[in-house]
């Protein structure tokens, strides 16, 4: 194998595997709420973030998480009680991320190479101490979903029985969100802005098509995903083509099979 | 089969020794001489690649981990030289560490330094010191071969400041800021075209400043990048009817002119040309 005989390697494919799953899993919940257009929304809107911490010089992971968990929590916030339509709130911030990156770019000359460099992502080229930064967070997403599975699975089926189960639905959905932000963050990091909404949608969507159950939705959405990322990985390593299309690509051509499968066995 | 085996011997030769890496065109023939017969020195993105919004490749990657040593401009020129950096601490060698840099506002670092000979010595005397550092058995070989570079930089050197002394001209417009280091190191004006972005997205106003302050200072020509087709340029040309002259700014090989010197050498003469140098 050798693949994993290069660090790079072996620290793209930990990456992957960690945001992959995290992604897959937070996909699971966003889809049967309705919710999966929130990754796009979000991913674009993170490109406001990296844009002001580059104008700003701080790093840009912490600053883009905090950006991009304001902004997820501001769609929450105009979207219940039904003020502001869901789809038409997440249409707001994709193009308000993407206007204030555009207007920063504007302002501060002088970096637009370096925000470029978001819109694709390369898996391969992350560093150690983003490594931690990606651990971290991944930790952190596994631990919100260990503890509050119940209630998020209360709160996916029926609004209503988790009202009457004493689930706070507002801090649940702000916490749900906060989480698919950080989430968002993390698959920019491996895949880029453009592509970000792919790691939650696809793997998601395919589980959801062959999973007897939701618990096991969750998993096959996990093993799909990270399927995906070491196959896209190893794709792009032996035939030089950018990991992040080789990743989603295989996401797809994974949900093309199950989909076939779902067709010709109904 | 003969004849294929000196020749299959000569590439196992020049596979064996340790990869050099330099990681844009305009430092490769500088620092493939100092490494000569010691390191076996590779260009990491093609010459014509946008260095700025340059996206490294998976084998540009393994490269750069196979490598024993890479030579970054340290500027840097874009993101990816940026994470090179980061990713291979302990191999990389600035090759502009050190050197006094021209800072252009909201612009950033002009990164062009190879555009001056004068700024190349220092950037040969730099590769040197980092080829030493993990070779020092081949000092000798090493030294010689910065002796050899070193005296064809300062022959170019020559070269630039006795035809540019005699210029009548002695302001540089161009469409990009790339001329900076010259125009320091050489007695020289650069005016230019900037912008929302040096590379594009040119309001009308600052277009208008520029072609203005052409007129106001009496030139009627304007210097535009080769290999880099230009809507400016054919503007400046009917609309204006201003003339345009070509300097190879990324070093790219052309007809004829195939390394550093040679292009260096054609760049001098459409200075010539269009700063009517005696």
């Amino acid at each position: 194998m050798e693949l994993l005989s290069y660090d790079f390697v072996q620290r793209g494919i930990l990456t992957g595997l960690m945001v992959g799953v995290a992604s897959a899993i937070a996909g699971v919940f966003l889809i049967l709420r309705r919710m999966a257009f929130l990754g796009a929304g979000l991913s674009h809107a993170a490109f406001g973030g990296i844009a002001i911490s580059m104008l700003l010089g701080v790093d840009p992971f912490i600053l883009t998480a905090l950006f991009t968990l304001l902004v997820g929590n501001i769609v929450q916030l105009i979207t219940s009680n039904r003020r502001v339509p869901g789809d038409a709130a997440i249409a707001l911030v994709f193009s308000g991320g993407v206007a204030l990156a555009v207007l920063v770019l504007g302002v501060a000359k002088g970096f637009s190479e370096y925000l470029f460099g978001y819109l694709f992502g390369n898996i391969l080229m992350v560093t150690r101490s983003e490594l931690i930064l990606v651990s971290i967070s991944f930790f952190l997403v596994l631990l919100f979903f260990a503890i509050f599975y119940r209630k998020l699975v209360l709160l996916t089926f029926s609004e209503e029985i988790a009202k009457l189960r004493d689930v706070k639905i507002g801090l649940m959905n702000h916490m749900l969100v906060s989480v698919a932000s950080l989430v968002i963050v993390l698959s920019i990091k491996a895949v880029g802005i453009i592509l970000a909404s792919s790691m939650i949608v696809v793997p998601a969507l395919t589980a959801l098509l062959i999973a007897s159950s939701f618990r096991s939705a969750v998993v096959i959405a996990a093993v799909v995903s990270a399927f995906s990322v070491i196959l896209g990985i190893a794709l792009a390593f032996y035939y030089d083509l950018p990991p992040s299309g080789a990743i989603v690509g295989g996401m797809i051509a994974v949900f093309g099979a199950a989909f076939l499968k779902r067709v010709l066995s109904s | 089969m003969i004849l294929l085996i000196p020749i299959l011997f000569l590439l196992s030769l020049s596979y064996s020794k340790d990869l050099a890496l330099v990681s844009v065109y305009p430092f490769y023939d500088v620092v493939k001489h100092i490494g000569e017969s010691r390191f076996y020195t590779e260009v990491l993105i093609p010459p014509k690649a946008d260095y700025h919004h340059y996206e490294l490749s998976v084998s540009d990657i393994l490269k750069v981990s196979k490598a024993e040593i890479v030579f970054v401009s340290g500027v840097p020129l874009g993101g990816w030289e940026q994470k090179i950096e980061e990713i291979s601490k302990g191999k990389v060698v600035r090759l502009s560490e050190g050197m006094e840099l021209i800072r252009m506002g909201s612009i950033g670092v002009d990164p062009h330094i190879w555009l001056s000979p004068k700024r190349m010595v220092s950037v040969a005397k730099k590769a040197y010191e980092g080829f030493v550092s993990i070779d020092p058995e081949g000092k000798e070989t090493l030294r010689r071969n910065l002796r050899e570079v070193l005296e064809k930089l300062e022959d170019l050197d020559r070269l630039y400041s006795s035809t540019l002394a005699r210029c009548r001209v002695r302001v540089l417009p161009v469409v990009h800021p790339a001329l900076g280091y010259l125009a320091k190191d050489y007695g020289l004006e650069q005016v230019y075209l900037s912008g929302g972005h040096v590379h594009g997205g040119i309001s009308p106003k600052e277009m208008l400043r520029f072609v203005k302050e052409i007129e106001s200072r009496g030139l009627d020509f304007v210097l535009t990048i080769y290999g880099q087709p230009s809507k400016i340029a054919s503007i400046l040309r009917s609309e204006y009817g201003i003339k345009t002259y070509e300097i190879n700014v990324k070093i790219i090989p052309m007809d004829g002119n195939v390394d550093y010197f040679s292009i260096m050498e054609y760049n001098l003469s459409v200075l010539r040309e269009a700063l009517r140098c005696m």
